[in-house]
């Protein structure tokens, strides 16, 4: 399919041979003449990209992530899109933007794990808390194993708020560090609430009020103006928040990634040994991306 | 198997292209033919160029790139 794709986008004779795609660079040899489709340089699963080129080829190919890109500025786009839509419409194709189809691969990739914590959540959570929950666990298996720029995973979050309010832009890092997994602390909290006949709707108002607050954690970021002033006193404010909750929650995380977090999470560190606070810490080592310091703070022991 | 196609977000102009689409100065989709602007799958919302996520079935359906509209997709409609 690929080699005719190709065929009607460009004629052989318009092409010198070395760039045919489904030759190889040897292409004067006579047993790669007499051979072509062995010979493919381009494997059937490559994928077509309509983008920019900017050598002096009409496309060029890149053997390891496996595309072919061809730029429409480059020749006559009318005559390749008479091609193309003649292509589309015998194939039933589909095409996707660049943005759109690495999430599409991701949610492919990911659907099984994403099932896996749904199937718990989905029967208890309201429609709208289960359907939020479902895409920021997706959101967050697409910034966690693909190389999505800051810019793209801001605009992400913030449809995402859009759509569900505000505080649903933080949940892709709730789910990103596992307290919707098995054994996770939302799992427990759901356990934890009585088995009475208004247990699903407690639990939808613990959500709520967890997923706005975030009273169990405290993220440090890069570049953020957090010292260990402030974080101190967000750490008394959210464990008297914890307090009032209807559950237990023993232990307030701070979670930060890169130096200066950690450089900020070992300054506070340091104040609460001090003050005789019980803690620990450790890495939380993720498969793709920088490893994540984790301080586990006894919420009891704080003066 | 068919190859996936895949524009780039600076060539997205010519996959509306592609299936007669103009851009409105407010960056809608608009139908060549009908004049009405081109509306998400599942939502019904107007959409933009930049919106623009799949197109699938010879143009008559149209994706936002959105997690929502590509998990729908991805699950109740290719499946």
């Amino acid at each position: 399919m690929l080699r005719e794709f190709f065929d009607r986008l460009f004629s052989s004779s318009e092409l010198p041979s070395d760039l045919n795609p489904f030759l190889s660079t040897d292409s004067n040899s006579a047993e790669n003449t007499d051979n072509q489709e062995t010979a493919s340089v381009v494997g059937e699963d490559y994928i077509i990209k309509i983008d920019r080129v900017t050598g002096d080829d009409p496309f060029e190919i890149d053997e390891t992530e496996a595309v072919v890109t061809v730029d429409p500025t480059r020749g006559d786009w009318a005559d390749s899109k008479a091609e193309l839509k003649e292509y589309w419409r015998e194939e039933s194709k589909r095409a996707f933007s660049e943005s759109a189809f690495e999430l599409y691969l991701s949610i492919r990739a990911s659907k099984g794990d994403v099932d896996e914590v749904m199937a718990f959540f989905d029967p208890i959570l309201s429609p709208s808390q289960s359907s939020m929950l479902e895409e920021a666990y997706h959101l967050s298996k697409y910034f966690d194993n693909f190389n999505v720029d800051n810019g793209e995973e801001y605009e992400r979050r913030g449809k995402l708020g859009d759509k569900y309010g505000s505080a649903a832009q933080n949940v892709p890092s709730l789910c990103s560090a596992g307290y919707f997994e098995k054994h996770g602390l939302f799992r427990d909290l759901y356990g934890q609430l009585s088995d009475s006949s208004t247990r699903n709707e407690d639990f939808q108002d613990l959500f709520d009020d967890l997923v706005r607050h975030r009273p169990f954690v405290i993220f440090v970021r890069g570049g953020s103006k957090l010292g260990t002033d402030e974080l101190r006193r967000r750490i008394s404010q959210n464990a008297a928040h914890l307090d009032k909750l209807p559950v237990d929650i023993d232990y307030l995380h701070v979670r930060g990634m890169g130096g200066e977090p950690k450089e900020k999470i070992s300054d506070l560190k340091g104040r609460l040994d001090e003050e005789g606070a019980k803690q620990m810490s450790e890495v939380n080592r993720k498969e793709n991306g920088p490893n994540e310091l984790v301080l586990a703070i006894d919420t009891d022991s704080l003066a | 198997m068919s190859p996936e196609i895949v524009f780039g977000d600076d060539r997205k102009e010519y996959l509306a292209d592609l299936f007669d689409k103009d851009i409105t100065e407010e960056g809608y989709l608009r139908d060549r033919d009908s004049g009405e602007i081109v509306t998400d799958d599942e939502t019904g919302d107007y959409m933009t160029i930049d919106d623009l996520g799949i197109v699938y079935q010879n143009s008559e359906h149209f994706v936002k790139d959105d997690v929502g509209d590509i998990l729908h997709y991805a699950t109740e409609v290719e499946e």
